[in-house]
């Protein structure tokens, strides 16, 4: 498969109190056309700074190093006019606040038929008819009367469905959602999901999928990256990271899950606190909180290499790799 | 929405009703009676006291003499003036284009320079932004009257540009005797307002809905015209009819530095002479005109953003 | 138990400004020197503000008359000094007089909602329809010239817009989870927010009285300019500015000019500090 957004060497800084701070640091990852990736990690791994730099939407005085390009064309130093039409036809985002994401004061209609009549140039009858339909495939009910309601007049769960109508609308190649169900209700959350798996599948659309919740990475991405302190983990296939996670952090991360069948005594947990990507020290930003670092983990800045079909940044990994499968006992084992 | 209309119509009638007594009750309530007024002071025989008293009804209950007086103003009729021995509505009504005027040049003035060098200040950094935001900051601090007679020294006085004083005839010359009160009274509700704008097409710009509209690839004019400012002009719109409204009170000041022959002056001089009809005429109309506007503004900004017709 | 004590009631520091704040200082020292002029204007004025002398009316800046003469010859500097008092006193008493009603006002609607909430949200709103310069001029109307009835007027006039502002702080405060968690804990009401929430919307209480300063300046010096207020000979700001007037198409604005001025400074350098306090630059908003 051709690789339809390659990022290579990524790294982005940001205005933080006056002064410049690395939020990102070497993100290397690539997305194939009609591929599922789902970017995994805590608040403050960087996975939002991601999604937002593919998009081109990062906060004014940022400084980016490294290259994203989709479809070969360079992303970070595209011209207004190809960055608009990268915009319009390659990628589209979706936001974990949908009540925030669309202008209260306009008509859902208006949001939906906007980018259909001025960028596609419809007329106003073909955009309606148009978005009636998409209504219609993501399940939301009587679709004409949804186009004259407002926002606030609608559910989260309705608005999620319209914000990927939306995107879907626009048959952008490559889909970025930004914790898309997080804001919703669990009932919700699994329907708007499956809602979006099925379209992206039906129209071969490629999916970014920034979760923190490793088991719907597994349900609907087909690779999982592992982010954290604003750097890369590592990057397997789902299935396979389960059962064989080439990282300790994805070991803990696993572990860490409360199970719904088995009653342990104490609920493992990483010790310490979640580290932002900000505060990251220039080694492994996992290492004071590994129970497997050395003094070499600190010292040096981790690099990805491949390793069993994936890629990881544990310098330790070749030897930790069979001890790192939860069956084993994982982390603590 | 028709709902919402209706109940600003009440919610309106009753604040004018609820001013109107209290216009009508406060003077009600001033030391001294209102014949030492209409006398002038001058000892008057009790024959005539009574006669003065029966004809403007001071001896009736205070619910009587007050729905009496409501009861006429509604049609027009204020009373008696009681220094110019005419009906008020004749003392008021050739001050009415004078202030009229005067109100809606300085409006104009306030939107349109007041929205445009906010919307200027929050667009386009660098230094027009920070000059608007200099030259508001100074606005602010400039009093009316102090403006007006700043205005008077150098435009009058020095260059000449201005007439000093009058209001003119004829309607071009009426406007230009106009120019300086109408920029005197504007100056800091156009810093006011023009402040006001560019604190909201700030917040607007950061708002996650215009990230939304821009990564969906909208031309940015777009985006700026009907997610930013057309958001952004909300709780402007209902400032600016805050301060218009006040606007009829503020012409006092510069109607008097100016001798303009207005309402706001009239309003002056009638509390110097005690002219209470007068008084309670101008203040209702003040308030009634603060109202008025008031509900206009409110069905604006609903057809603006639906989400106010909620409450 | 304790961890919730802990974070009940935390006061949160903001920067009250940065060290380096060059047009912080500038204000500051200019009402340091105004406050000055409030309290020793008479003394330190260099001739007798009441003093006149046809003879020399009239007059430009000179080094005797560092501001020029009046029409009567009265010397300017020392009238703008001893003006201060007057001019500065009136508007400290209004915005007294309008932050603690209004705080009490919008700090008991927070708190009670319901009825009272909406009993005194509707009389703020009907005073609303009042411009602060309108119940003055119906003040002076019913009482008479001089000070009290514009500076009882003002404040009255200037308590629903406060009340607002105070009330939409109080109830973010109120909506904050240490306030549910003290509640439970059993403190009263009374003592959350004497205690928790006060503390807390301090900052916006001084920036409102500030700020009413400035606004009860403005209307006030207006009333006096009108003649409704403080009367002549007194040489408050508002009626050194009307006097100044006619001098002004004589070729001499110097009365005019230099009341006007300190006017100015006194209300910009309130402004200033007024949206320090607030912590937000929408300065001199009243929205």
């Amino acid at each position: 498969m051709t690789a339809l957004l390659e990022v290579s060497q990524l790294g982005v800084e940001v205005q933080l109190e006056g002064s410049l701070r690395p939020v990102l640091r070497d993100i290397t990852f690539t997305v194939a056309a009609g591929e599922a990736l789902a970017v995994v990690g805590e608040s403050g791994s960087g996975k939002s700074m991601t999604a937002r730099a593919i998009g081109r939407l990062l906060p004014p005085g940022s400084r980016t190093s490294g290259d994203i390009s989709f479809a070969g064309e360079p992303v970070l130093t595209m011209s207004p006019g190809a960055l608009r039409s990268y915009r319009t036809d390659g990628i589209g985002m979706i936001f974990q606040d949908p009540r925030a994401s669309i202008n209260p004061v306009l008509p859902v209609g208006d949001f939906l038929t906007e980018p259909l009549r001025t960028l596609r140039g419809m007329s106003r009858q073909q955009a309606r008819a148009r978005v009636v339909e998409l209504l219609d495939d993501v399940g939301v009910s009587r679709p004409e009367a949804r186009l004259r309601q407002f926002p606030h007049e609608l559910s989260g769960g309705l608005l999620q469905r319209v914000m990927i109508a939306a995107v879907l609308a626009m048959e952008p190649r490559l889909v970025l959602a930004d914790e898309p169900t997080t804001a919703l209700d669990v009932t919700t959350q699994s329907d708007v999901m499956s809602i979006l798996d099925d379209a992206r599948r039906d129209r071969g659309m490629g999916l970014v999928l920034i979760t923190h919740d490793l088991e719907l990475a597994a349900a609907v991405c087909d690779r999982t990256l592992v982010m954290y302190g604003g750097r890369i983990m590592e990057d397997q296939a789902s299935a396979r990271m389960h059962d064989a996670p080439l990282h300790p952090y994805t070991a803990a991360l696993l572990a860490s899950r409360p199970s719904l069948t088995l009653k342990p005594e104490y609920l493992e947990v990483i010790p310490g606190r979640p580290l932002s990507a900000v505060e990251a020290p220039h080694g492994c930003p996992f290492a004071d909180r590994c129970a497997l670092a050395l003094e070499r983990c600190s010292a040096s800045a981790p690099v990805m290499r491949p390793l069993h079909g994936g890629r990881t940044s544990c310098i330790r990994a070749e030897t930790l790799a069979p001890s790192l499968a939860p069956a084993a006992g994982g982390s603590r084992g | 929405m028709r709902r919402f209309i209706l109940r600003r119509l009440v919610h309106g009638l009753l604040a004018v009703l609820v001013a109107s007594v209290v216009i009508f009750g406060s003077l009600f309530l001033a030391p001294g009676s209102p014949v030492t007024a209409l006398t002038a002071g001058r000892p008057v025989s009790a024959h005539t006291r009574r006669l003065l008293e029966a004809q403007y009804h001071l001896n009736d209950p205070f619910v009587v003499q007050y729905a009496d007086w409501l009861g006429r103003a509604v049609q027009g009729d204020f009373g008696t003036s009681y220094v110019e021995s005419e009906s008020v509505s004749a003392v008021m009504a050739p001050r009415v284009d004078t202030t009229l005027l005067l109100v809606c040049m300085c409006s104009l003035l306030i939107l349109g320079a007041g929205m445009l060098s906010g919307a200027v200040a929050a667009l386009k950094r660098g230094f027009l932004g920070t000059a608007v935001v200099f030259a508001e900051a100074v606005g602010l601090g400039i009093p009316t009257f102090v403006a007006s007679l700043l205005l008077i020294a150098v435009f009058s006085v020095q260059l000449g540009w201005f007439p000093v004083y009058g209001s003119g005839s004829g309607f071009l010359d009426e406007l230009w005797h106009l120019t300086l009160p109408a920029i005197a009274l504007a100056l800091t509700s156009v810093a006011y307002i023009g402040r006001l704008t560019q604190a909201s097409v700030e917040g607007e710009l950061g708002k996650e809905h215009v990230t939304t509209a821009t990564v969906r690839g909208l031309p940015r004019r777009r985006v700026i015209r009907r997610h930013v400012l057309r958001n952004a002009a909300i709780p402007v719109t209902t400032a600016a009819g805050i301060v218009i409204a006040y606007l009829v009170v503020g012409a006092a000041v510069v109607e008097t530095a100016f001798s303009l022959n207005g309402l706001g002056a009239l309003l002056v001089s009638a509390i110097s002479q005690d002219d209470f009809p007068v008084i309670q005429a101008v203040s209702l109309i003040a308030v009634a005109a603060f109202v008025v506007i008031g509900f206009f503004v409110d069905v604006i900004c609903a057809r603006l953003d639906p989400r106010i017709t909620l409450e | 138990m304790s961890s919730i004590a802990a974070y009940a009631g935390r006061r949160r520091r903001v920067r009250l400004a940065g060290a380096g704040d060059r047009v912080l200082v500038l204000c500051a020292l200019v009402l340091v020197a105004m406050a000055i002029f409030v309290l020793f204007g008479s003394l330190i004025a260099p001739q007798d503000p009441n003093a006149v002398n046809l003879e020399i009316a009239l007059q430009g800046p000179s080094s005797a008359h560092l501001f020029g003469t009046d029409a009567t010859g009265r010397d300017i500097f020392s009238r703008v000094l001893a003006g201060a008092r007057p001019s500065i006193l009136g508007p400290i008493l209004i915005s007294l007089g309008a932050t603690a009603l209004g705080t009490l006002i919008g700090v008991l609607a927070a708190w009670k909602r319901g009825v009272s909430d909406t009993l005194l949200s509707r009389g703020m709103e009907i005073l609303f329809a009042f411009p602060g310069l309108l119940l003055a001029m119906m003040a002076v109307a019913i009482l008479g010239r001089g000070l009290t009835a514009p500076v009882v007027a003002l404040a009255i006039a200037n308590t629903p817009w406060v009340a607002r502002i105070i009330r939409s702080a109080a109830l973010r405060e109120r909506s904050l989870p240490y306030v549910a968690a003290a509640s439970v804990q059993g403190f009263s009401g009374l003592t959350i927010c004497l205690r928790h929430v006060m503390p807390n919307i301090a900052r916006t209480i001084w920036a409102q009285a500030a700020l009413t300063f400035t606004y009860g300046m403005t209307d006030l010096l207006a009333i006096n300019y009108l003649g409704l207020g403080v009367q002549p000979p007194t040489p408050d700001w508002g009626v050194l500015v009307n006097e100044g007037q006619n001098s002004i198409l004589q070729g001499a604005p110097w009365e005019t000019l230099f009341a006007s001025v300190f006017i100015v400074l006194t209300i910009v350098s309130a402004t200033v500090l007024s949206a320090r306090l607030g912590g937000d630059d929408t300065a001199g908003i009243r929205a």
